[in-house]
């Protein structure tokens, strides 16, 4: 299918950047749809990262009801965490920065 | 007044009191009897103060029309207290304040009815007078309490409300400690006795309006509704009093009723007063709309169904009237649309179609109505809230109105109301009871003292024993023991407390198991994914998040941004930050030392190995200076001097040990037979060491140790034996005997500074000649000392005619032979040729390091280029080749070997020199000073390229780089600097630093990077890619001097690692592991240098080239000057000048005549001058003209010749002349 192409071809550009672990869609009920991680991590993420994404937008609606949430970086230790929540879906991306 | 707390248990007695003197009627009046005198009084009393208030009343139209200046509104206490006059008709007052109270209308009205009845009122009726006044004067008395709070509050927030404390006035239930008060007052005529009591009930006294308006007028705005409520009381008493007689008994009637009435008996406990509030609120409720009543519903429609609609709706009449109530039933909205459509207007829901249209549900309900309150059979909801209040009606519609008015109006409706009568229950007669009478005149004590007295000292003193007053005792003894003592009031108090309860439940028992809960992962299924992967909708949602991913991913990559700038600083010594990561230090690899032989010397030179890389050689001194070593010099002639190899792989033991006369103060190995070594000595003799078969042992040795850690130090593990027997051969260090020691004589005259072996590529002839080396072997070497001399060595026997070619096979082939060095024995070796170095000014140069240039043909490898040249001279010589191989004595040259005289390896014949004053030489023996090499100049040719003095101090390491053969680190004096070489300046120099730079190498793994060994026991390393101006770093290495570095070759670690090796002062070798950083070259590293060292080279080439050519410009001043001193010629030059000078002095001369005229002209008409003549002035302006003209030329002349006579005769002129008159003339 077009569309598929056009997503396949976006997560392989996402991909090739510098230091990409790897990426998960999830939908709005957590679920991962698409990982290029092992299950079991793509599920922990999206179960962790739904929770997370819950609160926060809950955050910025409360602080603003017009604002709306965008994106969430979170910086750990070992990597980066990239979240961009949209309406249905969201897309988490994990990325270590300082790889070279 | 206590009676607020006390009389809270009494209530309730009291109201049974009355529900019993109300049920029983005349039985409360036995009880009444005993008082009666006193209600008799009283009423006597109340009627006289009713007359007093009709009085008042009477007094009225004195007051404002507006009523509100009569009305006395009830004053706070303090008011009450400061106001005795009150006391004399307290009784009125009495009546007044409960006419003021919260209802005092009744009050009034009472009061008015007893006036106009008189004696119609029965017992009964009086108690109710009296009754009412009590619990309302109770009320009043909270009112007052809350109203004079409120004044408090008015006061301090400067604005009361009315309404805002009228809900405070809610009936209280205190009226016996009211009344008792108020009937204390009442009993008693003493005058006295009311005034004390008179705090005690502010409410009373603040009362009394009638005697005391203008105190009341403070209060207005406090009381204002107390004021209101009497203004509509005297209003609604005027109207009402023609209807008293009505009004009278139809309140008579009501109350007989009420006692009938056994429903309201409970109400009747309340206080009747409240009663009717109560009721008012009650009747205030119900005119709201109520529930019970189908036509106040909105939306409720009464309808009369036709039996065809019954049918059509399914409707039993029978069933829905079978009760008395209202039954429901629910309708189907559709079904009643469908009705309406089917009929139309038929319909008897027709007319609500408009509502019932948007009926929001689906079910309407329908009731039957059998009280019609509708006015019909039925009822229907035509609204779901409708429905909802039928269904569940609420139980009390909450007064929708806002405080203010609804009290208003409450106070309108209670203005309106006729009170009840008083009806004395026989509380009366307790408050009877509790009056004190006076049953004796007071008695009246007067206790006074003399006013002069008043503030005078007190005198006390000791009281005899005896004396009466010291006896008197003052017992405290029971009332009871006075009879006259009548406890009369007891105050009691009982407290409310909340009820306890101690209860206990035991929760049932159930045994403990464990359990859990798995939860399984809510997953999609492949089908939904491929779906979902296919939708248009993901592909949005990509195409929206994509540009914010990529947005950060880039970011990411570009800028760390959480990077930690002073991760890899740590403090150190208080506030000096420095670099502390591992990465970034010099790390102690290892340490080579023996305790026996170097320790506590100074490490003079130290190399490496040319052919084994893990072997350092070390050459110790005395570290002492000159002049001590000469006093200790006999000590250290007892010394053994040793040159110690290491391996760098065994720290514990020197491999080899040569033996040396002196202190060596430089080593050198030859590079093509590794196992001959040189050396020079303190004494300034040249020693030679042949290590023979130990070199051959050692290098077996490595390169043994390399194979096994090759194949594999785990499966050829060395058994015990061979471990004892490889310490054994490592403890017995072999000690090389000296091989060979030059000629006292013929040595340096002083310490030789530096050795250094001839390329294995060339050699030198007796008369300086360099010529191509046959052989491929480093035969010859050459040493400088501080004597000014460079010395050439050659190990090979001099040769007598006919014997050498035996030698030269016994070195090249039989090279362990024995004795083999017996002609450099036995001071029989003489140096081979010798330079005398001369600095420009012909002053001998003290060499302290030199450094043979090695330069070839361009593009090819010294390696490959050694057998090339022996090639190629073996094919010049192919007829003569044994020979050639075997006569490498160059002494006198075969014209074939002339022939090989290297032309193109012009560079051959110069070597670096620093000297010990700080010059750098490069240094020809063989060019002359236009750069050809003429080999006729014989032994007198020496000659320096350059000679260049830039350290400031003795030059003491010169190191080549190894990527750039032209570039030479040269160290000296404290500051380092780069040279080219051919270049008589330095490309780069550095400045000074705290640290003393001794020696210096260039890094073999990057371009830009050299390490430096200060004197003070620390490296620096440079990066000339990071900054040019300062080291990068300085690590401090040992607490002595560092004397020599240089970078072992430790390839067989095979790691990557970088190696720095450092001697110091105290006889030790320290290996260090170089940062990781300076391993690798940078990317573009070699560009970067290249591009530096050419601008540098350029700007230098360029500064100096100005500089040469100012000098030249100089120079050439100066002689074209001297020139030009001695040639000029006065016929050229001076005929202008003279005839320059004659126009001007002609000039000149005009205009000392024109000015002579005009002064001439101004002295004779001096005496005139004030006056100013017409004449004259006609005169004067001619000059000014002239003058201004003659200035105007004047000028122009002078921009043309400029020249200085003019000004100056000017000044002269101006000087002589008379100096008013000539400022006149010129300035006017």
């Amino acid at each position: 299918m077009l569309q598929s192409n056009e997503v396949e071809e976006a997560i392989k550009r996402i991909l090739s950047h510098k230091g990409v672990v790897g990426l998960v869609v999830i939908n709005h009920e957590g679920i991962p749809i698409k990982s290029t991680m092992e299950n079991a991590l793509s599920v922990q993420y999206a179960a962790q990262v739904t929770q997370l994404l819950d609160k926060s937008r809950s955050m910025i609606k409360e602080l603003d009801s017009n604002n709306d949430l965008t994106f969430i970086r979170l910086r750990t230790k070992k990597h980066e965490v990239l979240v961009c929540p949209e309406k249905d879906y969201a897309m988490i991306v994990i990325q270590n920065p300082t790889e070279s | 007044m206590s009676s607020n707390e006390t009389s809270s248990d009494k209530p309730e007695e009291d109201k049974q009191k009355k529900t019993d003197s109300s049920s029983e009627g005349a039985g409360s009046k036995p009880v009444d009897t005993p008082a009666g005198d006193d209600v008799g009084e009283e009423e006597e009393e109340m009627s006289e103060g009713m007359e007093g208030e009709e009085m008042d009343e009477e007094e009225d139209p004195n007051i404002p029309p507006s009523g509100l200046q009569s009305s006395d509104p009830p004053a706070p206490p303090r008011m009450s207290q400061e106001v005795p006059m009150c006391r004399r008709r307290r009784r009125k007052i009495k009546v007044k304040s409960i006419a003021l109270g919260s209802y005092d209308e009744g009050g009034e009205e009472e009061d008015d009815e007893e006036e106009g009845e008189g004696e119609d009122e029965d017992e009964e009726e009086t108690l109710e007078l009296v009754a009412a006044p009590e619990i309302i004067a109770e009320e009043v008395y909270e009112a007052m309490e809350d109203l004079t709070y409120a004044q408090e509050y008015n006061e301090y927030c400067g604005e009361y409300e009315d309404g805002e404390y009228i809900p405070c006035l809610k009936p209280g239930d205190e009226e016996e400690g009211g009344r008792r008060s108020i009937d204390k007052t009442d009993a008693d005529g003493d005058d006295d006795w009311d005034y004390y009591y008179a705090p005690c009930d502010p409410a009373i006294d603040g009362d009394e309006g009638d005697d005391d308006e203008d105190e009341d007028e403070e209060d207005d705005d406090a009381t204002r509704i107390a004021r209101e409520l009497e203004a509509a009381e005297r209003a609604i008493a005027e109207a009402q009093a023609e209807e008293e007689g009505e009004m009278f008994e139809e309140e008579e009637e009501d109350e007989e009723e009420e006692d009938e009435d056994e429903e309201d008996e409970e109400e009747d406990i309340f206080p009747q007063e409240d009663d009717e509030l109560k009721t008012l609120f009650m009747g205030k409720m119900e005119q709201e709309p109520e529930v019970e009543t189908l036509a106040n519903i909105e939306g409720v429609i009464g309808l009369t169904l036709t039996p065809e609609t019954k049918q059509f709706f399914e409707i039993d009449e029978e069933e829905m009237f079978q009760t008395g109530h209202h039954v429901h039933k629910w309708l189907s909205w559709k079904k009643v649309k469908l009705h309406i459509f089917m009929n139309e207007d038929r319909s008897e829901f027709f007319p609500y179609y408009d509502t019932i249209k948007y009926y929001p549900d689906v079910t309407m309900l329908l009731g039957s109505d059998p009280r019609k309150e509708t006015g019909h059979d039925y009822f229907i909801c035509l609204t779901v809230e409708a429905r909802n209040n039928v269904l569940n009606p609420p139980k009390k519609k909450k007064v929708a109105l806002d405080l203010k008015q609804q009290q208003e109006q409450i106070w309108n409706e209670m203005a309106s109301k006729a009170p009840r009568k008083w009806r004395g229950y026989g509380s009366e007669l307790e408050v009877n009871d509790e009056n004190v009478i006076d049953s004796r005149p007071l008695l009246s004590v007067q206790v006074y003292r003399y006013r002069q007295h008043f503030g005078s000292e007190c005198k006390f003193e000791d009281a005899p024993k005896d004396s009466p007053s010291f006896k008197a005792s003052f017992k405290s003894e029971p009332v009871e023991q006075y009879p006259c003592i009548q406890t009369v009031e007891v105050d009691r108090a009982v407290q409310v407390m909340p009820q306890k309860k101690e209860t206990s439940t035991q929760t049932g028992f159930c045994f403990k198991r464990n359990k859990m809960i798995q939860y399984n992962t809510q997953s999609i299924t492949e089908n939904n994914v491929a779906n979902i992967m296919g939708s248009k909708k993901i592909a949005k949602f990509f195409k929206k998040v994509t540009p914010r991913l990529d947005k950060v991913l880039q970011q990411n990559e570009m800028v760390d941004l959480l990077h930690d700038d002073y991760r890899n600083l740590k403090c150190k010594r208080g506030h000096e930050m420095e670099f502390s990561t591992e990465s970034m230090l010099l790390q102690e690899y290892q340490t080579y030392a023996d305790f026996k032989h170097s320790k506590g010397r100074t490490v003079t030179t130290m190399m490496f190995h040319p052919v084994l890389e893990d072997v350092v050689v070390m050459a110790t001194a005395v570290d002492l200076t000159w002049e001590r070593r000469i006093d200790a010099h006999s000590k250290s002639l007892m010394e053994p001097n040793y040159v110690l190899f290491w391996d760098l792989r065994d720290s514990a033991h020197p491999q080899i040990m040569l033996d040396a006369p002196a202190d060596v103060f430089s080593v050198n190995v030859n590079p093509s037979d590794p196992h001959l070594v040189c050396g020079g000595c303190a004494n300034g003799q040249i020693a030679f060491w042949d290590l023979g078969r130990t070199y051959f042992e050692l290098r077996a040795k490595i390169q043994d140790r390399g194979n096994l850690s090759a194949a594999d130090a785990k499966t050829k593990r060395p058994s015990f034996l061979d471990k004892l027997k490889d310490s054994a051969e490592s403890l017995a260090c072999p000690l090389i005997p000296i091989a060979g020691l030059s000629n006292l004589d013929m040595s340096h005259k002083r310490a030789v500074s530096s050795v250094s072996w001839i390329p294995p590529h060339i050699e030198i002839g007796k008369n300086g000649m360099v010529y191509d080396n046959l052989i491929g072997r480093s035969v010859q070497f050459m040493s400088v000392a501080g004597d000014g001399t460079l010395r050439l060595w050659d190990i090979r026997p001099q040769k007598k005619p006919g014997q050498a070619e035996e030698d030269d096979e016994d070195l090249n082939k039989d090279v362990i032979k024995v004795n083999k060095w017996a002609h450099l024995e036995n001071n029989q070796w003489k140096y081979h040729f010798r330079y005398s170095m001369e600095d420009n000014s012909g002053g001998p140069m003290f060499a302290t390091t030199i450094r043979i240039c090695e330069k070839r043909p361009e593009g090819k490898d010294p390696k490959e280029e050694v057998p090339a040249i022996q090639k190629s001279s073996i094919d010049d010589d192919s007829n003569e080749n044994p020979e050639a191989l075997d006569d490498p004595k160059p002494v006198a040259p075969k014209p074939k070997r002339v022939g090989a005289l290297v032309q193109n390896l012009s560079a051959l014949t110069t070597i670096f020199i620093g000297t010990e004053a700080g010059a750098i030489g490069l240094v020809d023996w063989l060019r002359n000073k236009e750069g050809v090499i003429s080999p006729d100049f014989g032994n007198k040719i020496i000659t320096n390229v350059y000679l260049s003095t830039f350290h400031h101090g003795a030059i003491t390491s010169i190191t080549k780089s190894p990527f750039y053969p032209e570039l030479l680190l040269v160290v000296g004096g404290g500051t380092i600097s780069i040279w080219k070489e051919t270049c008589p300046y330095p490309i780069f120099c550095s400045g000074g630093f705290d640290v003393f730079p001794w020696c210096a190498i260039w890094s073999n793994s990057r371009p830009a990077v050299f390490y430096v060994g200060n004197r003070e026991g620390s490296v620096s390393i440079w990066d000339l890619m990071d900054r040019s101006n300062g080291p990068v770093m300085t690590q401090p290495i040992t607490n002595v001097r560092i004397t020599g570095i240089g970078i072992p070759k430790i390839a067989a670690s095979a790691s990557k690692n970088q190696y720095l090796a450092v001697t110091d002062s105290d006889g030790v070798v320290l290996v260090l592991l170089l940062p990781r950083f300076y391993a690798r070259p940078l990317p573009n590293e070699d560009h970067v240098v290249r591009e530096l060292m050419n601008r540098e080279d350029s700007r230098m080439t360029a500064w100096v080239k100005e500089m040469e050519e100012r000098s030249d410009k100089i120079q050439s001043v100066n002689y074209s000057w001297q020139q030009s001193r001695v040639t000029k010629t006065p016929e050229e030059t001076n005929r202008e000048e003279i005839e320059q000078e004659g126009r001007l002095n002609e000039e000149y001369q005009h205009f000392v005549e024109f000015e002579m005229s005009i002064i001439g002209d101004l002295k004779e008409g001096e005496p005139e001058l004030p006056t100013m003549d017409t004449q004259i002035s006609d005169e004067f302006d001619a000059m000014i003209l002239d003058a201004q003209r003659l200035e105007a030329e004047e000028e122009g002349e002078e921009e043309d010749d400029d020249s200085p006579d003019d000004d100056y005769d000017d000044y002269n002129a101006f000087d002589d002349d008379d100096d008013d008159d000539y400022d006149q003339f010129r300035y006017k």
